[in-house]
Formats: C-alpha cells, structure tokens, sequence
C-alpha cells in the first residue's frame, strides 16, 4: 500500500502535529507534578493533582493514540515500511511502550485525584514524586523518537536487507 | 513514522553501531526497572503505592512517622 502524496503530506502534518503535541503536553505534565510537589498553596497543590486526570484522558491519551496511529499510516503507507529500518522499528517500540504505560498509568492519576481531592488527606500524602518521575521517563523517550525522526540514522533490519534484496532481484 | 521522501538507503551490512549502543542502554534500562522491582528497593509499584497505607519501603511519599491519615474514600 503505498499513498498518493497528496495523502502522505496530510498524514505526515497529522503525525508531527500529534507527536510533537504530546512532547509539549508532557512538558506542561511536568510543570504541573513540580506545581504539586512544591507549591506553598495546599490548594494549588491539591488542584494539580485533580486536574492530572481529567487533563490526561483529554489531552495525553488522545495524542498519544494519534501518534501511534499516523504513525502506522506513515510508514505501512510509504516504502519505508514499519520493520525495515531500525530507527523506524525503535520509534515504534518507543510509541508502543510509552502509549501502554500511559494508559496503566491512568488508574494512578485516578487515586492521586481522589487522595488530592479528600480534605481529611494529610498534603504530605496528597504531593507525590511519581508523576514527575514517569514525565521526566516520557519527556526522555519522546525526545529519543523526535531525534530518529528528524536524523533518520542509516540501518536495514534483517527483514529489510531481505526485502530490498528480493526488490533488487526483480 | 515521521517520513518525509522515499528512502534511498545507502548499501551497508550488519547492524549499525547506533543500534547496538541504544540496544544496549536499553537492556541495562529494563534489567534496572526488574532489579528495583524484584529486590523491593522501589518499594510496591502500581496505582496502590499512591494511596495513603501503601507501601512506602522505596521512599515514596508517605506520612512521617507518627502521623496519621484516613484512607481515601
């Protein structure tokens, strides 16, 4: 299957705008878990805790799966392919991986919200260190994928040396 | 992924050398995650750790000692 490039320019705009989206949203993640660690404001403290969630499910995981999935049209829709070249393969395992803990990672954002949001809850129980932790992982992994996608580093996979070999055979 | 133009790959052979040094820092990034979640040094992982009463072995958040708070609703 191969796009016209009329269409490959469209879902190619799709793919960037939606990753580096998610890079940006997971920047503003970060500001949001140092807000709640160490702002003298029991209130500011306990609202960013309360907005992770609600701002996850409608920001985060719809980036993510975006990107997960023009990025799929992009390489199973032109001759890079999706196991030919390494830095295309690494992108993968690096959006697979990211998007799956995302989304385990909900169900955190949940009892933090509900811990944050329960005026009997100590602040020191409410500030927890975990979603700066997991933002500094996604910030490391997303700006790993943004560099491959740019510089695009030189390698066939086995798959993809057997694969030009046969399209060299033709 | 990120594709921009059809790739016009140069000829080469055998697994290039940025592969094996991402290959690697990878390998050692999993064998980490399993080594502090095995020997409990990141203490109990999963939503569970961030209720009050979980687990707090790996320095997590958690109350001092002497204090103490009501489970979550």
């Amino acid at each position: 299957m191969t796009l016209t490039p009329g269409v490959r320019k469209f879902a190619l705009t799709a793919h960037v705008v939606s990753s580096v989206g998610w890079l940006g949203a997971v920047a503003a993640f970060l500001a949001l878990a140092l807000v709640g660690l160490t702002s003298d404001s029991a209130q500011t403290a306990r609202g960013a805790y309360r907005v992770m969630e609600p701002t996850a499910w409608l920001v985060l995981v719809p980036l993510a799966l975006a990107s997960l999935v023009t990025g799929l049209v992009q390489s199973l829709g032109t001759s890079w392919g999706l196991f030919r070249h390494y830095w295309v393969l690494f992108k993968l395992v690096i959006n697979v991986l990211s998007t799956a803990v995302l989304v385990t990672y909900m169900e955190t954002f949940r009892l933090m919200a509900d811990v944050a949001a329960d005026p009997t809850s100590e602040l020191e129980v409410v500030r927890n260190a975990s979603p700066l932790l997991h933002g500094v992982g996604a910030l490391i992994l997303l700006l790993a994928a943004t560099s491959l996608a740019v510089y695009k580093p030189q390698g066939l996979t086995p798959y993809g040396r057997r694969k030009r070999a046969e399209q060299h055979g033709r | 992924m990120g594709v921009g133009v059809d790739p016009t790959p140069k000829t080469g052979t055998g697994t290039p050398r940025w592969v094996k040094v991402a290959g690697l820092i990878a390998l050692a990034l999993v064998l980490l995650v399993v080594i502090v979640k095995f020997t409990g040094l990141g203490g109990t992982h999963g939503p569970g750790r961030h209720t009050p009463g979980a687990d707090t072995a790996g320095g997590h958040a958690g109350p001092p000692p002497g204090v103490t708070h009501p489970q979550p609703r």
